[in-house]
């Protein structure tokens, strides 16, 4: 009986050695089809959805991966189907911004504003094309960047811009810079790294799903924005020195070249509900971006009367609080309302006619 | 026997003249902007490098390139001017900019002497090796907000760096790499170029360039361009497109290259009815220095501008 135990206990001892001997082996190994496996087939976060751009700081990568809230993504990098090719029988819209054009709070694509903006148009029209160009997260800047390299390109006949939450942000960060280069940086893709050979187990750590220490959980403003430790009183003296000028500059660019290359422009106010503040970041910083906001409305307004450019003023536009999920971005709902007052704007002002497109 | 010091100086400013008149190549090099220290710039997150403010390029003895405070080169100059005074802005590349030339003798520099000084202000936003997309990314960004009255559009050509470059893409992500390390040197301590730094793909030998310059076309260059115009027209900015010499060429493709820029350009100058310089028009302006070339350039451009009232 005493031999038959120690014999147990020794065949344990050494299964357990021999298992945590080959971990070791594994988990230091350098090609490992089965790590690499676990590293393709781990989940997507969000920053796998994210290409650095030369011109303008980030885009959504072409064919992107799909996570919930996020996807699906065409060829272009942009939120939907396949843009149809190009033809003088249809009109295309392309509906830019940041995350409440994406929707970063709906699940499925056909919840948010611009598909739900197609399928209103389509009702009188079936040959209308709606492309969602929103990226999270863009700011003016980015958004006119974007027009210039991937928009314009797609000859549009309608471009609708909603623009003012994110271009609070570079306000309130200090050394301020017209061209936003205090608040954004170049930045490339972490790389997945290979876990440090392993002190302890290594035998129950082979199991784990978080084997690696992944750098992809880093969220994209770490990994776009400017390294930036939280100065709260710094904070307030920028706020407070930096106006709307160069969002409304930026807007006011933005419409100038759309409407130069052919195109009708829309523009947007941000809705808003402040007292729907969640975000850890945003709370302490309540007043900047309700003042914030509330002066880029006003921007927009000036820019769309300069410019004669149709206005859909949401600012105040939807009180219904299940219409958002969070202070800027909406439910189904909200983005149905939003659908449905910028299609009346489109046609109201008669953007739907017929132009000649610029040669 | 000890020559006479008058003899001496002489020399002295000969040697001078001669070197600050010493002809370039008779092609321009297009990689001439790879071979600038890096130091002098820095990463940007939308025009993919910029001149750091502060920085300075010695040429020569007597020849250099200072940068100001708003990351420019020459004087330090405010966004507010008085009301009276007009604005000219030249924006564009390494011509613009003047790699080897010294500040009097830049094309900014020099079409400030053509014009009334108190009537005018002159400043020069060209960096080596911007192409069309870096051009009108600073310009909207960056420049619009220094209110010029007129923009001079130069260095079109630069775009050939692309269109002669294997892999092409629209957004000349063919072209760049993106910067993002602040060091000076590489890991053996050699200190870094502007090329090593922002570039991951040059045109190659003659072939190589016929094949890319089949596979690319000015799509992008149109857009880039339109888009400067379309901003300008908006704020009531006159514009003013210098339209390059294709004979500055190193070889036949790149001529070809530079031809079709051109057309290009033309097209848009014609379809957007813009004033222009067109270098081609100037009585032997391939076999001129650099600083000639500046300046005949700014007379064409200071007889327009002479005009306005």
């Amino acid at each position: 009986m005493k031999k038959a135990f120690l014999a147990l206990a020794f065949g344990v001892c050494l299964a357990l050695g021999a298992g945590e001997i080959a971990s070791r082996i594994v988990l230091n190994s350098r090609r490992n089809e089965w790590i690499e496996k676990w590293i393709t087939n781990r989940p997507v976060t969000e920053i796998d959805i994210y290409a650095p751009n030369h011109h303008i700081c980030y885009k959504v990568a072409p064919n992107a991966p799909s996570m919930q809230y996020r996807g699906p993504h065409n060829s272009l990098g942009f939120r939907g189907p396949e843009p149809r090719a190009e033809s003088k029988d249809w009109i295309r819209i392309v509906c830019m911004g940041g995350s409440t054009t994406y929707g970063t709070r709906n699940a499925n694509e056909s919840d948010c504003w611009p598909r739900k903006l197609e399928t209103i148009l389509r009702a009188s029209n079936p040959n209308i094309e709606v492309i969602n160009a929103g990226v999270p997260a863009y700011t003016s800047a980015e958004s006119l960047q974007s027009l210039r390299e991937e928009i314009l390109p797609l000859n549009p006949d309608i471009v609708i811009f909603l623009a003012g939450f994110n271009d609070v942000m570079p306000r309130f960060m200090p050394d301020f810079c017209s061209d936003y280069s205090h608040y954004r940086k170049t930045w490339q893709r972490p790389a997945l790294e290979k876990p440090e050979p392993v002190s302890g187990l290594a035998l129950f750590s082979i199991f784990k799903k978080d084997l690696y220490n992944n750098p992809v959980h880093l969220p994209l403003r770490l990994l776009t924005g400017k390294d930036y430790h939280e100065m709260p009183e710094a904070e307030v003296v920028a706020f407070d020195s930096n106006s709307a000028a160069t969002f409304r500059r930026n807007v006011r660019t933005f419409t100038d070249a759309a409407q130069g290359a052919g195109a009708n422009v829309l523009l947007v106010t941000q809705s808003f509900l402040p007292e729907l503040i969640s975000v850890d970041f945003i709370q302490p910083r309540i007043r900047f971006f309700e003042t914030g906001l509330r002066e880029h409305s006003e921007a927009v307004r000036a820019v769309a009367k300069e410019t004669n450019a149709p206005l859909a003023d949401l600012e105040s536009f939807i009180t219904d609080r299940t219409a958002f999920d969070d202070i800027v971005h909406h439910t189904a709902l909200g983005a149905e309302l939003m659908a449905q007052a910028i299609a009346r704007e489109i046609v109201a002002n008669a953007l739907l006619e017929p132009r000649a497109k610029p040669k | 026997m000890r020559p006479p010091r008058s003899f001496i100086c002489i020399l002295f400013a000969a040697i001078l003249c001669v070197h600050q008149s010493a002809p370039v190549n008779r092609t321009k090099s297009f990689g001439d902007f790879a071979n600038l220290s890096e130091s002098g710039f820095q990463p940007h997150p939308y025009f993919v490098y910029e001149l750091r403010p502060g920085a300075f390029f010695p040429w020569s003895p007597g020849s250099a390139a200072r940068i100001n405070a708003m990351g420019a080169r020459g004087r330090e100059w405010q966004r507010e001017k008085d009301v009276s005074t007009r604005r000219v802005l030249c924006i564009g590349g390494s011509d613009t900019f003047g790699i080897g030339l010294a500040e009097n003798l830049t094309f900014p520099s020099q079409l400030l002497l053509k014009l009334n000084i108190k009537e005018w202000d002159v400043a020069n936003a060209g960096v080596p090796g911007y192409t069309s997309h870096e051009t009108a990314s600073v310009f909207s960004l960056k420049w619009l907000d220094y209110e010029p009255a007129v923009i001079v559009i130069n260095d079109l050509d630069a775009d050939v760096f692309a269109h002669l470059s294997e892999r092409y893409r629209n957004d000349y992500s063919h072209l760049w790499k993106i910067w993002t390390e602040a060091a000076t040197k590489d890991i053996n301590n050699k200190i870094l170029t502007l090329g090593e730094r922002v570039l991951q793909n040059q045109p190659g030998d003659v072939q190589k360039k016929k094949d890319a310059l089949a596979a690319s076309n000015t799509r992008a260059l149109e857009t880039n361009l339109e888009f400067i115009l379309n901003i300008a027209k908006g704020r009531d900015i006159r514009s003013i497109i210098i339209l390059p010499h294709s004979e500055l060429g190193a070889d036949p493709v790149e001529t070809r290259a530079i031809a079709r820029i051109r057309d290009a350009a033309r097209r848009i100058v014609k379809t957007k009815n813009v004033e222009f310089v067109d270098l081609e028009q100037i009585p032997n302006y391939v076999n001129m220095t650099a600083a000639e070339r500046a300046e005949s350039a700014a007379g064409r451009v200071s007889e327009y501008l002479l005009k306005l009232k």
